[in-house]
């Protein structure tokens, strides 16, 4: 689990430079035999960079796991993100202290 | 990147407009340069006299429109975009009377407006509220331009379309930062002034200006001490990019202000076009340019490298609409000519460096 969620870290936020896991976007990471599903919020419902990240994640994830592993990301517009969900890394690189 | 069969069916449909989009802006900016003094041939009338119309409604339009759609990922929201299209062809095809020719862009911003109502419906926040309030903006201008409007009348309701579009991305972007009591009544102090501003300027031109004036100098200020690019622009690479149109955007945006606190009411000549300039091709363009290498990604589907090189057209866009504002002030016709030339360059090549950054990475 912790593997697939290091993996994640490659997504960046195009904008802010910072990587989904610390911005908080990741939601959960669901791990059975060779199957891997994470679950992906966004800040907005109007944002289009969803897609893109949505596929990046996928990418990522793919590359951690072993071949032939079934990779599902889940873009989930129900999720709310909020301020708290960001890694302290992530607050102190945004000027929280 | 996806690169399966859905990504390439998505891209059949959005490039399409994107090139249209992309169509409107040389024709537009090809008729703002005859209309500036240069000597050209004339692609089509409309070109010249239309040119504001062309940009906001035409290309400006079907950006954002197109941009909205991919992100909320309904079908009908395409709807938007594509009337946006119509409008433009209409505008230039001079066919039909004006009035008739504008009605798709009242279907475009209506459409976009009930757009920004389903997603407020189901996640309500700040943020989208402010970015539909813009687009009923472009939906009051457009309307009052399909009426017969003046465009000088009109083109503060263009403004707000896109000002609070813009602003309304900082503010969501702004939830990254630790909260202040102060960010929310301060935004929204700037944003009601410069609505009041547009509200005020139906019944009297002059004070409506002063009132906006005021408000964009406001709100430039809020994004000065509160966007997140104060802490962006550390960074490297594109985020830093980013950072730095966006602040530069913020400068030209304050400038826009001062103008039209000191000379309104605004009607055709230099301080006029120094003040729409400012706005639309200082604040807006330099947004559209640190966030193409973002979106137009997104729209496509392909995969960007960010170049340092993109720095080039940023750096030459700022000189020459210093130099056409320069050339407003000073009444120069060949500074204002060189100006709009420079910025027009600027933007063809800063075009031409994200298209060949898209082709460049394209997956083998």
């Amino acid at each position: 689990m912790d593997t697939i969620r290091e993996s994640l870290r490659e997504v960046l936020d195009p904008e802010l430079g910072i990587n989904v896991v610390d911005l908080g976007l990741v939601f959960d990471v669901r791990l059975n035999d060779l199957a891997v599903e994470v679950d992906l919020g966004m800040t907005s419902p109007t944002c289009p960079l969803g897609p893109v990240l949505k596929s990046n994640a996928e990418t990522a994830v793919r590359k951690a796991m072993p071949d032939g592993a079934r990779v599902t990301v889940n873009l989930r517009s129900d999720l709310t993100w909020e301020p708290s969900r960001m890694s302290p890394e992530a607050k102190s690189r945004l000027g929280w202290k | 990147m996806p690169d399966g069969s859905g990504s390439v069916r998505r891209r059949l449909y959005r490039a399409p407009l994107l090139v249209a989009g992309a169509v409107t802006m040389v024709v537009a900016i090809w008729g703002g340069l005859i209309r500036i003094g240069w000597a050209a041939p004339v692609p089509a009338p409309a070109a010249i006299e239309s040119h504001g119309p062309l940009m906001v409604s035409g290309f400006l339009g079907i950006l954002i429109s197109l941009e909205r759609a991919v992100g909320i990922g309904k079908g009908w929201v395409y709807a938007a975009p594509l009337m946006a299209v119509l409008f433009a062809v209409l505008t230039l095809a001079g066919t039909l009377p004006p009035g008739m020719a504008a009605l798709p862009g009242v279907f475009a911003a209506l459409i976009l407006c009930a757009a920004y109502a389903t997603v407020i419906r189901e996640s309500p926040s700040r943020h989208l509220w402010v970015m539909a309030i813009g687009a009923a903006c472009w939906l009051a201008g457009n309307i009052l331009y399909a009426l017969g409007w003046p465009v000088f009348r009109v083109v503060h309701w263009w403004a707000g379309f896109l000002v609070l579009t813009i602003v309304g991305e900082r503010l969501e972007l702004n939830r990254f930062l630790r909260p202040s009591p102060w960010t929310w009544p301060l935004f929204l102090a700037a944003t009601g002034t410069v609505l009041g501003g547009y509200l005020t300027g139906l019944a009297v031109p002059a004070a409506g200006d002063r009132i906006s004036g005021a408000g964009y100098l406001m709100l430039a200020g809020w994004l000065g001490h509160y966007d997140v690019v104060r802490h962006t622009v550390r960074g490297e690479g594109l985020p830093k990019f980013v950072a730095i149109c966006l602040m530069s955007g913020f400068v030209w945006l304050a400038l826009g202000g001062v103008i039209l606190l000191g000379w309104s009411p605004l009607v055709a000549g230099p301080m006029y076009d120094a003040a729409l300039h400012a706005i639309f091709l200082g604040f807006v363009f330099s947004m559209i340019f640190g966030h193409a290498p973002i979106i137009f990604p997104a729209i496509l589907e392909l995969p960007i490298r960010f170049r340092t090189l993109a720095y080039l057209p940023l750096l030459l866009l700022n000189i020459t609409l210093a130099l056409r504002i320069a050339g407003d002030w000073f009444l120069s016709q060949t500074l204002r000519e060189w100006g709009a030339l420079g910025s027009a360059a600027a933007i063809l090549f800063y075009f031409l460096v994200t298209a060949s950054s898209l082709r460049r990475n394209r997956p083998e």
